[in-house]
């Protein structure tokens, strides 16, 4: 199968090992991978701050950007959710641009929601011997819709010691801006997550968006709690077996 | 109680205020918990469809308001009642005022109305030399300590035992120790003898219904039902959106209200009453007076915030939402908390004062998914956003620079990939053990609470060059 992949701008700055392995473990799984120069970002951080012409300045391009791609593949349930329930609404009132939107939605999936939905798999043969926890993100979950497709994925892995995280849908406070602007709140309402992730007692936390990743690994970080941070391709790129790169 | 007018220094108190944030905890970790046991109860598929019934009676009733609020003001005034269209909180209150003056009321007993706080019903009556006492538990307590209500349903759920055995111990001739049941019983007894000299009695209206200009109230305590049977003048405020056609869509309403407010499969009390009492009857009001208010609510018909008069005040998304459960009701600032108040405030006392409300969300949709009604709160926080930016011209003139150049850098790969590039070069006198933990604002903020991880050696783009043609021919 042919995709390309979306690997959002906070992966390309901040976090190109998770690109890595994206592109490793979907090529295990027999994914024909190519990747659009030109993209940036799905345009949330302007979106979510109100700036929706300023969005939409970005959104076109990454429409262009992926114009003859089959499929597109994000390493991020929020950036997805950012493509299926913002874009409709930025382009809502202009005909040509909904049209090319709609066709641009209709083609993206979230990482673990296109292993599990589009290939079929949900047994990627990886091998990680550690206690994990997962924490669901929020725009993923609630507003993309996918819930069990990371979870499939991550208790199907080989040696895993798998933990229910409480209260895993609740925010982690990280709101995009909203960590700048109600900088002590937001830091309230991860320390109440961090609480949640010590009290499992496990030695990595996954999840599938980044950003959370980066606002709970940070806390994490802060109070010198050695709990690993991963993403779900990290995880599922482990004891990856002959095809490995 | 003096509000604070700027809502940064409201939730940085209310962060300070350890015992308030461990009531709050307690008491919305307990009926969030009470609620998804209900769910659990009913099934999710089916509450789901319980959910989909209440959006579509509530939709309907809020596209056919003129016709059922004229229904209901003609069955009202048929069943022997009077009734005030309050267009403002002035209005509604000048109407009640003067009610008590031609009434000569000493004692006014109120019950379980948000509406009435909205307005500022009680410091006007007081002021005139009424004595106001307010009959429901939550609401007696937060009036002893002065205060405004820090939840939808639970107005007192900030406190804890103890500073409740204090506020009832400043009252009381005999000590109330901190035991529950003896806090209860303290009340019970106190405001048992006000009910009896009561001169007009106010409560609130959960839903009225249109064809038999019946009132509904909801509580577990029954004080409004006392006041509804013993006041020999009953006044109801209710906002103008709280109808319903009739019996029928209230049974739907009634059994979601319970179970998203407390987890309960109906309140305790659910009465119904149609005003002033028969000839032939004991008890109940002599005369009736329905004050309906609109408050900044009809602004709202037709306008993308419509659903927003949906709501029925069950408080399951304050439960729901990581901000209210973190800074309680009081930082923000008017009647209404959490999420339904981020945006009914700015809403119906406008963006200059409330606006910042919106961006008390981190927009997680917890609330959107609690609400029984199905009201997209969290759209309608970004909607918010998207207004004070297009409407106000201006989010503020850092925001409107960053966010210009933030859409110039990133609709354009080269210059995107320059941008990155020049943070990677010039980050290393804020970077240690590949590492962010102090630098300048807005990080600083961030930074406040977490580290961030330095710009790594190579971009993803960078390696992908290394990648692109691995496993290929």
């Amino acid at each position: 199968m042919k995709a390309s992949l979306f690997v959002t701008c906070i992966a390309d700055m901040m976090y190109a090992d998770v690109g890595k392995s994206v592109v490793q473990v979907l090529r295990r799984n027999g994914v024909d991978l190519d990747f659009p120069e030109g993209q940036t970002c799905c345009g949330q951080p302007a979106f979510s701050s109100g700036y929706y012409k300023e969005t939409a300045i970005v959104a076109k391009k990454m429409i262009e950007v992926f114009e003859k791609s089959e499929k597109v593949v994000i390493p991020s349930g929020s950036c997805a959710a950012m493509i299926h329930h913002g874009y409709p609404i930025l382009f809502a009132n202009d005909p040509i641009w909904k049209k090319r939107a709609e066709e641009f939605v209709a083609k993206c999936y979230e990482f673990s929601q296109f292993i599990v939905d589009i290939l079929g798999i949900t047994d990627v043969g990886a091998t990680f011997p550690k206690k994990v926890t997962y924490h669901s993100s929020c725009h993923m979950t609630r507003i993309l819709g996918v819930e069990e497709q990371p979870k499939t994925l991550l208790k199907n892995v080989k040696g895993i010691d798998f933990i229910e995280l409480p209260y895993s849908f609740d925010c982690c406070g990280f709101g995009g801006t909203f960590s700048m602007k109600m900088a002590d709140i937001s830091g309230a309402i991860v320390e109440e997550k961090v609480e949640n992730i010590i009290g499992t007692g496990a030695e990595v936390l996954v999840g599938s968006d980044l950003t959370c990743l980066m606002n709970i690994g940070g806390r994490l970080s802060r109070r010198g709690v050695p709990v690993q941070v991963m993403h779900l391709a990290q995880v599922l790129d482990q004891g990856g077996g002959k095809n490995a790169y | 109680m003096h509000i604070e007018p700027s809502f940064h220094k409201r939730y940085h108190k209310a962060l300070r205020d350890t015992a308030m944030l461990k009531a709050v905890k307690n008491g919305t970790g307990r009926l969030r918990g009470q609620r998804a046991t209900a769910i659990e109860g009913v099934g999710a598929d089916r509450w789901m469809e319980f959910r989909n019934r209440a959006e579509a009676i509530r939709l309907h009733v809020i596209q056919h308001l003129d016709q059922y609020l004229e229904q209901l003001v003609d069955n009202v005034i048929k069943n022997g009642g009077h009734v005030c269209l309050a267009k403002t909180g002035e209005e509604a209150v000048q109407y009640i005022a003067e009610l008590a003056k031609k009434k000569n009321a000493k004692t006014i007993l109120k019950s379980k109305s948000m509406v009435s706080e909205e307005i500022h019903l009680n410091p006007a009556l007081e002021q005139q030399g009424c004595n106001v006492i307010e009959s429901d538990l939550g609401e007696w307590i937060i009036q002893l300590a002065g205060e405004t209500p820090s939840h939808i349903i639970a107005p007192a759920m900030h406190k804890n035992r103890f500073q409740v055995a204090d506020l009832f111990n400043a009252v009381s001739e005999e000590k109330v120790s901190t035991e529950i049941a003896d806090l209860c019983g303290f009340a019970r007894k106190y405001l048992r003898e006000k009910f009896l000299g009561i001169d007009i009695g106010i409560t609130g209206c959960n839903f009225a219904l249109a064809d038999s200009g019946a009132i509904t109230l909801c509580t577990n305590e029954g004080n409004a039902r006392i006041i509804s049977t013993l006041a020999p003048t009953l006044v109801t405020i209710m906002g103008m959106e709280r109808i319903l056609p009739g019996l029928e869509e209230l049974t739907v309403m009634l059994s979601l209200l319970a179970r998203s407010a407390t987890g309960q499969k109906l309140t305790v009390y659910n009465t119904l009453s149609t005003g002033v009492r028969n000839p032939e009857e004991l008890d109940g009001p002599q005369e009736f007076h329905l004050v309906i208010v609109d408050n900044g609510r009809s602004k709202q018909l037709g306008t993308k915030y419509e659903k927003i008069l949906n709501c029925i005040r069950c408080g399951s998304c304050l439960n729901a939402c990581p901000v209210y459960r973190n800074i309680g009701g009081h930082a923000y600032g008017w009647v209404y908390p959490g999420p339904i108040g981020a945006v009914l405030s700015p809403l119906y006392q406008g963006m200059d004062k409330y606006g910042e409300l919106a961006y008390a969300t981190t927009l997680c949709g917890a609330c959107t998914f609690a609400c029984p009604v199905k009201i997209p709160l969290h759209d309608m926080l970004y909607a918010l956003r998207n207004d004070k930016v297009e409407l106000e011209k201006t989010g503020g003139l850092v925001e409107d620079m960053t966010y210009k150049g933030w859409s110039a850098a990133f609709a354009s790969m080269s210059r995107y990939r320059f941008s990155i590039g020049m943070a990677r070069r010039f980050q290393f006198p804020l970077v240690k053990a590949e590492k962010i933990a102090y630098g300048p604002p807005p990080i600083s903020d961030w930074l406040k609470h977490r580290d961030m991880p330095a710009l790594p050696k190579k971009f993803f783009h960078e390696i992908w060059r290394e990648m692109k043609n691995d496993g290929k021919e």
